[in-house]
């Protein structure tokens, strides 16, 4: 016999209240165990998920425009040469965004991923599936059956048209952005034969083609080129995309970045882009690598004049040219236009002789311009006539102008056919002679800084540079004498620029994909922590119930403590024998939790893929056993469990060793009781005034809810606790209700007990009810200052729309019709990327960025929740603080309140680094967030700022739209709600802008989504507070159950004395009523005090429904109470009466 | 010896103050048996804890063996009663999850260096045998009589051979020939291990084989 054994043999004998007690352990280790298996098990599958998808793909290399794909081998032999032994693979495909339009159904999807691929992409990632061929397509099974497609149906598949010229210049093809492509099904590509191939992190289905490359080469007449690159084989993260990078570079050639070299005449060289512009890091480059052979780079930038006027004379349309300092070696032109600051422009002697222009005349030029907004404008700038060229040398140099498709091969001017308007009527005879004879020759030139200044675009700001040997220094003969020389120079001259080139100023992008997505892969949601957060609840309840199970344990064994005591056992020893039993009930429960953890997860996991779906947006979500979790939730609940035990054993010393053996544990209640209304009082008054500061918004809402909650319920139980003691008081002097008053004093006999099990029910009542009034349902706010911002529409186009959006509405229906007096539309920047919702589980690494206009600047609309704004300084609009990068480089930005708070997990003033796998992060200031707004998915940075950080993104993709009144009634058979002028006005802009692959929502729709995910959080945690109501019930029948065993003797004692069996049973019930009813008023109380703010503040009404359902829960639970102590009525009277 | 000064007792209740014993006084020396009789509630069972080290005295003095009891720390006074005093109450208050023989090893277990579990294992075994429950040593006590389980207390009272046994209506749940047996039992160990014996009580035969008898009435302890 030893103390250890002493306390086993306890734990045998009272094997059934131990297991009470383990089973609240366990049902914590379960809830608190599974939680964090959730949140592994999310991380598991969203990694599993990301990484199927992706295949073998480990960098993705991808450039502003095609390149050849032969760069794939280059950059693979070059890999292989640097690491030998290595194995890399790379498959070269076209990586492109579209729709895909079922033509017998007519189903449209939009934002389709359409890749170009052959048989290489499939041996990449090691399966046997054959590439499309011809006009076939395979389909990824989501989209197969998103569009009910079959085999041999006939599917278009529409893309933006990669074009060398962007479309938003003005020498752009904006006719047709897009090119559409007819098709034949094949078939589903199944998921293991790279059907969900997919470069982003998203959870959601994948839509995908899959065609042939080379039809799409030939479609979008792009032979031999691609815009992608998968790369396998090389090292993981930073090594990998040096590896690559490293090879990449020296692997680039001329014709990889559109560049053409071209020897002119016998003493020059000419470099073009086939852009039509030259960027100025690539001009740098030709500058260098001429440099390095002893070339003089001329930059020139040559521009079309609509007119050039000199007094009342004018010649329309004209090219002229900016031309560098030393004017390609022209030392009269360059000494002409050497003074910049005098506006000077150099005319050839046939524009003179037409304009009848002499130096020192002033002279107008009237050009296009294509402003960012997305319209020609007219500008005008004025010059000084420094001199006149005679018709030879630069004057008649027709190569100054680059290929400019619709002019450059056009026989004469009245041929043109140019991506913009010109009128054929200015167009003179003697115009149509210089075109014979000249044809591009630039009829004026201008120092290129002006050039520059007037003309400049994103995408360059030279057309050419032009390359010949430097003047030899003194007494030497030129370097370069022999013009056969030429050819060669040419050759390393192309293989030196792109070398000297950084694959980023290139237009590369390395981006080490796998990295990148696995570390999305963790989530912008943790999971774990979430359902840890809505299960502490449950956990704490379950934990309470163990802790009151444990002392309705030590309560029951009073007595053997008392002999314990008189028989010399120290309360330390005693302690240490009841704390040993705790911990072994605590570790077996542990046990068992952690087998019970894996069933509850399964059980979580299983409603994140039905009933909560909504927060999850897939079904694709799996358990995955995490023993680490396991473990440290089974640790976590035994630690919880011992303490609970701890926390018991020491409540021992309260009793004296009398006491003990009299086997009656409470302590009388004392003075400290008398105290209890003033506390209850003063915690009462402080939760009003909270809740009132919560209000006004003087303390966090937060704080506010939880901290007038937390008072409320302390002073409902004091208030309670008080109350018990007045029944004890009162005895039966009190009117009416006899048996029920005798109930309600039964609950007084252990106050301890009744106000825990009551403060159990209470607290979950609480959260039922208040958490409830955080639904957000379909907003009754639109206007401006709402979360819509007063826009009844928001569309996205799959394709960049790059003229006016309302033009081309106007356009497409024939006329400018009736529908533009309804429609205002408020295009959009966007650069697409991670949708930075609550709808994406993975973390946004390069989420989808919008430019602010300056007309929603000025708007002010949307309402915001935080900001930098300083009173009057941004005049009440904190769109004002948005603007170019600071000299830091950091953005300001704009976020969504919810989005900046649960997916970037920062606040307004934090910086931010989005696109940090790529060459070029971007790090943004918060300036401020908006309060439940559509813009969830996007983070806002100003249109300038878009175009400084995402040149290439051409045109717009967002629409936000106006519908006016009347919409509605002036459609025959449709009223003018806004309900049907919001549907009528979206089937009108999908219709007419089809082309675009514009897909219109309603902003109150796309607003509900974003609500729909976050009430689903809010059932989950209802959910789970239910459960916690229901551990807290299974308390109130343990409490009731063991007054009633406590207590037989004496309820027996009133049968022998003539109560009825169901007197009894009236008895015990109004006990078991009595604390039901108390732990819902005060959690009801609770709640309205706690939610009173946010009612307030939105002007809801009080949550009726769960107030409902709680009656209901009330009546259930009294009738169940009823029926549960029948057996009260079956008692037998004379056993009972012996019972010791 | 054991020493009663001039004890009180009452209880702050929140009816008022209740004083349950006024300046009770009496030597017992080593050997000595008294017993004490008196109506219900009258305070016997207090004084009896007041004796045994398990409540103090609101006033007065106890000296066990020349020990204020109440002047030791918590555990100090733990260790003093279970080395000095041993308790028999009137419901036996066994521990049902143990056997007879370890109900009485029980107290040992906390005895300290000095014997061995072996030692107090035999001496446990000879208690029981010396209170005719040799063989039931390994019965649980819900398979034990009334008059057995009160035997066993007993026998559990007097493992550790303490100097004071004090007895809270040892037969007060027995049959008569149970509880003859019990006091039987009692007064032979008495008279073997020389302890000094008190006994509270309401039976009448059991206190008439005491030397010393005391009436308490009216908070106060009166020779009978």
């Amino acid at each position: 016999m030893t103390l250890t054994r002493f306390a086993l043999d306890g734990l045998r004998y009272y094997w059934r209240t131990h297991a009470t007690v383990a089973m609240g352990v366990a049902t914590a280790v379960a809830v608190l165990a599974g939680a964090l298996l959730v949140g592994h098990s999310v991380r598991a599958s969203l990694l599993s998920l990301v990484t199927s998808r992706l295949g073998h793909t480990q960098i993705v290399v991808s450039a502003d425009q095609p390149f050849t794909a032969a760069l794939a081998d280059r950059v693979r032999d070059r890999l292989t040469s640097a690491a030998p032994g290595a194995a890399p693979r790379i498959a070269p495909l076209f990586v492109l965004s579209g729709i895909a339009h079922h033509e017998s159904s007519g189903r449209r999807a939009h934002g389709v991923n359409v890749y170009g691929v052959d048989q290489r992409f499939f041996e990449f990632h090691g399966t046997t599936a054959s590439a499309p061929s011809g006009t076939d397509v395979l389909l990824s099974p989501d989209l197969m059956i998103e569009i009910g497609a079959a085999p041999d149906d006939a599917l278009v598949v529409r893309v933006a048209r990669p074009t060398d010229i962007p479309i938003d210049s003005l020498h752009g093809q904006r006719d047709d952005t897009g090119k559409s492509m007819r098709l034949t099904v094949r078939g589903v590509l199944a998921p293991e034969a790279m059907g969900e191939f997919s470069l982003a992190a998203a959870q959601g289905p994948v839509r995908s083609v899959f065609v042939s490359l080379a039809r799409i080469e030939r479609d979008l007449a792009q032979a031999g080129r691609v815009n992608a690159l998968l790369v396998d084989g090389v090292p993981a993260a930073d090594a990998g995309v040096k590896a690559v990078r490293d090879a990449l570079a020296p692997a680039l050639t001329a014709d990889d970045l559109g560049l053409r070299f071209e020897v002119l005449g016998d003493s020059a060289m000419l470099a073009e882009a086939a852009s039509g512009l030259i960027s100025d890091a690539t001009a740098t480059a030709i500058t260098s690598a001429g440099s390095r052979e002893s070339l003089t780079a001329t930059p020139a930038f040559t521009w079309l004049a609509n007119r050039i006027t000199v007094a009342n004379r004018t010649t329309p349309y004209s090219l002229v040219t900016a031309i560098g300092p030393d004017a390609a070696g022209d030392a009269q032109l360059a000494g002409w236009l050497k003074d910049v600051a005098a506006n000077p422009i150099v005319i050839n002697e046939w524009l003179a002789r037409d304009l009848g222009a002499t130096p020192g005349q002033p002279l107008t030029l009237e050009y296009y311009r294509w402003a960012d907004e997305g319209r020609l404008v007219t500008d005008q700038a004025t010059f000084k006539v420094a001199g006149v060229l005679p018709m030879r040398g630069l004057a008649i140099d027709r190569r100054l102008a680059p290929v400019y498709p619709g002019i450059t091969e056009a026989r004469g001017v009245s041929e043109w056919d140019p991506p913009f308007p010109i009128d054929l009527k200015l167009v003179r005879p003697t115009d149509e002679t210089y075109w014979k004879e000249y044809r591009t020759a630039p009829k004026a030139f201008v120092p290129l800084a002006i050039g520059q200044r007037l003309w400049g675009t994103r995408y360059g700001r030279l057309t050419s540079v032009r390359l010949r040997p430097a003047p030899p220094p003194a007494g030497q003969p030129p370097k370069l004498g022999k013009p056969e020389g030429l050819p060669f120079v040419l050759t390393r001259l192309a293989a030196a620029v792109p070398a000297s080139l950084s694959a980023a100023s290139a237009g590369f992008t390395l981006v080490d994909v796998r990295t990148q997505n696995e570390a999305a892969s963790v989530g912008a949601t943790d999971f774990g922590a979430y359902f840890s957060y809505f299960s502490f609840f449950l956990v704490v309840s379950a934990l309470l119930l163990a802790a009151l199970f444990f002392r309705l344990s030590v309560e029951q064994r009073l007595q053997q403590i008392g002999v314990l005591r008189a028989a010399g056992y120290p309360l330390e020893t005693i302690r240490r024998l009841w704390l040993i039993e705790g911990s072994v009930v605590a570790v077996i429960g542990a046990v068992l939790g952690t087998l019970l953890a894996i069933a509850w997860a399964a059980f979580m996991m299983r409603g994140l893929g039905t009933w909560w779906v909504g927060a999850v947006g897939t079904t694709r979500l799996t358990l995955h056993v995490n023993w680490l979790a396991l473990v440290v939730g089974a640790l976590g609940g035994a630690v919880a469990g011992i303490g609970a035990a701890a926390l018991t054993v020491r409540r021992l010393s309260r009793h004296t060793p009398r006491q003990l053996l009299s086997g009656v544990p409470e302590t009388p209640l004392t003075s400290s009781t008398s105290r209890r209304p003033a506390l209850a009082l003063l915690a009462l008054s402080a939760a009003i005034g909270l809740s009132a500061l919560s209000g006004f918004r003087v303390v966090p809402a937060a704080g506010g809810f939880f901290g007038a909650g937390v008072l409320v319920l302390v002073s409902g139980l004091l208030f309670f606790a008080r109350w018990l003691r007045r029944v004890v008081d009162d005895g039966f002097s009190g009117r009416g209700g006899g048996l029920w008053r005798l109930g309600m004093r039964n609950a007084s006999w252990r106050p301890g007990r009744s106000v825990t099990s009551t403060g159990l029910v209470a607290a979950a009542v609480f959260l039922i009810v208040s958490v409830d009034a955080f639904r957000k349902g379909a907003s009754a706010e639109t206007g401006w200052r709402s979360g819509t911002g007063g826009f009844e529409i928001f569309a996205e186009s799959a394709l960049p729309i790059v003229d006016d959006p309302v033009s081309l509405v106007g356009q497409a229906s024939g006329a400018s019709d009736f529908i533009l007096a309804y429609l205002q539309i408020l295009p959009l920047r966007l650069r697409p990327g991670d949708d930075a919702s609550c709808l994406n589980l993975y973390q946004p690494a390069q989420p989808r960025v919008i430019g602010v206009t300056p007309q929603l600047v000025e708007s002010g609309r949307f309402r915001f929740a935080r900001s930098l704004a300083t009173p009057g300084a941004e005049r009440g609009s904190p769109w004002r603080l948005l603007g170019p990068a600071d000299a830091e480089g950091i953005v300001p930005a704009i976020l969504d309140a919810t989005s900046l708070q649960y997916i970037f997990h920062a606040a307004v003033g934090d910086v931010i680094t989005i696109d940090a796998a790529t060459p070029r992060p971007v790090r943004l200031r918060v300036v401020a967030a908006l309060e439940d707004s559509v813009f969830q998915s996007e983070v806002l940075i100003s249109e300038g700022a878009f175009l400084t950080l995402y040149p290439r993104q051409a045109g717009y993709r967002v629409l936000m739209v106006d519908v006016n009144n009347g919409l509605g009634g002036f459609v025959s058979d449709v009223p003018d709600t806004p309900s049907t002028r919001t549907a009528l006005a979206t089937k009108i802009l999908e219709e007419r802008l089809a082309a675009y692959g514009l897909d219109a929502q309603a902003t109150a729709a796309r607003l509900a989504a974003f609500h729909r995910v976050e009430n689903t959080y809010l059932s989950t945690f209802q959910t789970l507070g239910g459960l916690g109501l229901v551990l807290g019930t299974l308390g109130l029948i343990a409490v009731v159950a063991r007054n009633v065993l406590e207590r037989r003797r004496e309820l027996a004692l009133l049968g022998a004395a003539g109560y009825s069996g169901r007197d009894l049973q009236i008895v015990v019930a109004s006990e078991h009523m009595l604390l039901v009813a108390a732990g819902l008023v005060i959690g009801t109380v609770a709640a309205i005090v706690a939610i009173a703010p946010v009612l307030f503040q939105r002007g809801a009404s009080p949550p009726w429904l769960p107030l409902l359902w709680l009656a209901v829960v009330a009546i259930v639970g009294a009738l169940t109470s009823f029926l549960a102590t029948r057996s009260v009525r079956r008692m037998p009277l004379v056993a009972s009466l012996r019972s010791e | 010896m054991l020493v009663a000064d001039a004890l009180h007792k009452f209880y702050d209740t929140p009816g008022g103050l209740v004083t349950v014993l006024e300046d009770v006084s009496f030597r017992l020396e080593r050997g000595e048996a008294m017993a004490i009789t008196g109506p219900s509630g009258c305070g016997k069972s207090t004084l009896l804890y007041l004796l045994g080290a398990l409540e103090p005295p609101s006033d007065g003095e106890v000296l066990i063996d020349g020990t204020n009891p109440y002047a030791l720390a918590e555990k100090q006074q733990a260790s003093f009663r279970g080395a000095t005093v041993g308790f028999v109450f009137q419901d036996h208050l066994l521990l049902p999850q143990l056997s007879a023989l370890d109900n009485v090893i029980a107290p040992t277990l906390v005895a300290g260096k000095g014997r061995s579990q072996a030692q107090y294992r035999e001496r446990a075994k000879n208690l029981l045998e010396a209170v005719g429950l040799a063989h039931r040593l390994t019965h649980r006590p819900g398979e034990l009589s009334g008059g057995e389980r009160q035997r066993v207390a007993m026998a559990r009272a007097m493992v550790r051979q303490p100097t004071l046994l004090l007895c809270d209506e040892p037969t007060g749940n027995l049959d008569r020939a149970a509880a003859d047996g019990v006091a039987e039992v009692l007064l032979t160990l008495h008279a073997e291990r020389k302890t000094m014996l008190v006994v509270v009580t309401h039976n009448a035969a059991l206190a008439s084989r005491l030397p010393r008898r005391y009436e308490l009435a009216d908070r106060r302890l009166r020779e009978a």
